[in-house]
């Protein structure tokens, strides 16, 4: 059995799914779930061609993914809390103005 | 034998993912969530970058996982309605058609070639490390304040 292919039809298929996740649902919360799907199927696809290829550099990059894809989960998500605070429910359809 | 296990971990990954969109609560998403990254963490594992497998597991299906959770306890518990429009539904069962298509098809397609999983060499990771705190360490510091920024906003909301 091929296992790039089954890495590429894993990956293409959670990142659909996490980009229907994020147009067909109104919460924010689960637009956030969403976003995180698209960011792992991006990241497998890339740790699995660097390692096929003994590349290191594709390594050190998926971990800098990581990170980066963890720290954007921790401000969306206290983004939500402050609006969930302010405004009683997260859902894309009552943002109607943002105010510094 | 890995790529049975490789096209088993994926095929959980998507279905995880498709139960996860028809969730009604929010909590039923998170936990759906939960499983695809644990299996996503399984498959760095069987594609030979079992660090990276472990960091998946400790920072994804750890602690963005309890962020996510604390956000789901202080939201409302369900919505009357919670797809975007009067289609979304018809769309998202679409959306889980189009991936059942593709894997089916690239499953018979990758069956009558040859196995072509590779183990990555301890080596890998060695470099890896090498090349983090390396060339590319001007970038590893700026992940990790950007880690250290994200972790002082959510302290200073939570303070407010």
């Amino acid at each position: 059995m091929n296992s790039s292919l089954l890495v590429w039809g894993a990956s293409g298929s959670l990142f659909i799914l996490g980009a229907a996740f994020l147009v067909l649902r109104r919460q924010l919360i689960a637009m956030i779930i969403g976003l995180e799907l698209m960011i792992n199927a991006a990241n497998l696809n890339i740790v699995a061609y660097a390692a096929r290829r003994g590349d290191a550099a594709g390594l050190a990059a998926a971990m800098l993914v990581i990170a980066a894809a963890a720290a954007e989960a921790v401000v969306g998500l206290s983004l939500i809390l402050n609006l969930l605070r302010e405004e009683g429910a997260a859902e894309s359809d009552r943002i109607r103005e943002l105010s510094g | 034998m890995a790529a049975t296990a490789l096209a088993i971990c994926g095929g959980c990954a998507v279905l995880f993912a498709a139960f996860a969109l028809f969730q009604r609560t929010l909590y039923g998403s998170a936990l759906c969530l939960l499983a695809v990254l644990l299996q996503v963490g399984a498959a760095y594992f069987l594609i030979g970058a079992p660090l990276l497998g472990l960091i998946q597991v400790l920072v994804y299906a750890g602690a963005v996982m309890v962020l996510l959770v604390v956000a789901v306890m202080s939201s409302p518990p369900q919505l009357n309605e919670p797809w975007a429009g009067g289609t979304a539904k018809w769309l998202a069962w679409l959306a889980v058609l189009a991936p059942a298509a593709e894997l089916l098809s690239l499953l018979r397609a990758a069956s009558g070639a040859p196995a072509a999983l590779q183990r990555a060499p301890a080596a890998l990771e060695r470099q890896m490390a090498f090349l983090l705190f390396g060339p590319y360490a001007p970038l590893t510091e700026i992940a990790g304040l950007l880690v250290l920024v994200a972790a002082l906003s959510i302290l200073r909301e939570s303070h407010e």
